[in-house]
């Protein structure tokens, strides 16, 4: 198994309620280990089990969002909104830094590809504070 | 109002992949039972949470059992329907075959 696939375990089970994380993650080793006694290429089984990761993250961050509670939930959001302005912030303060380095007009706009890159990790650095509000903030039972 | 908790299509079909596995019902062999009877490959993420919003419910109920070394030792979440998640699944069978009586011909079933 490579670095990447064990990436994508990690941030399974960090979204992951913690009666269902190793379940859910041996599940996905016992079926990748299936694949490859299957005869499916290891690379080939490895990009499954990567899907799979993906495409588990919305269902597992709505069931997180379910059980926090309305104030868990607002204390989440508040965080995610305070975690991307601070990004964002950091980011623009950075790019007139940039700027200020090379010769080009103090008002260009960053490409865009680094544009898109600004705004993935703003949603990164917003999720990542949210997870991170709503799993130090336990709520005393299931909601 | 009901006496029996609403099922989603795809909680109706986890159920009855849990019913059909008996024993053997936990988080992959459903995804799998689901991606050869139902034809829906879905995400284990999705299998999982549907089965915690079932338990929530009272309608199926969960044991951690021994894993093997294919899993790194660990555990498997098996789960069952109860005697409610039973229910659930005869009444939203009964709306359908109530809904679907006399439309035979039209949705070419006879």
């Amino acid at each position: 198994m490579n670095a990447l696939e064990r990436f994508g375990l990690a941030a399974l089970a960090f979204l992951a309620p913690p009666e269902t994380r190793e379940a859910l993650i041996g599940d996905l080793l016992e079926e990748r280990a299936m694949r490859c006694e299957e005869g499916v290429k290891p690379s080939a089984a490895g990009a499954w089990l990567l899907r799979q990761c993906a495409h588990s993250v919305p269902p597992l961050l709505l069931l997180r969002a379910r059980r926090a509670g309305p104030r868990r939930l607002a204390l989440a959001s508040a965080g995610a909104l305070v975690a991307a302005a601070a990004m964002h912030a950091t980011q623009q303060s950075g790019w007139r830094w940039l700027l200020s380095l090379v010769p080009l007009r103090a008002d260009h706009e960053p490409p865009p590809v680094l544009a898109l890159v600004f705004g993935l990790s703003q949603c990164v650095a917003a999720l990542m504070v949210a997870l991170l509000l709503l799993r130090l903030t336990r709520s005393g039972g299931r909601t | 109002m009901t006496p029996h908790p609403s099922l989603g299509e795809f909680e109706q079909l986890v159920l009855l992949a849990v019913l059909r596995l008996r024993e053997g019902a936990y988080g992959m062999a459903v995804r799998r039972e689901l991606q050869v009877r139902a034809r829906r490959d879905v995400a284990i993420g999705a299998v999982y949470a549907t089965l915690d919003r079932m338990q929530a419910k009272g309608l199926v109920r969960s044991q951690e059992r021994a894993g093997g070394a294919t899993r790194e030792s660990r555990p498997r979440r098996c789960f069952e329907v109860t005697a409610s998640g039973r229910r659930a699944l005869r009444h939203a069978h009964d709306t359908v075959a109530r809904l679907t009586a006399g439309l035979e011909s039209e949705l070419g079933l006879s």
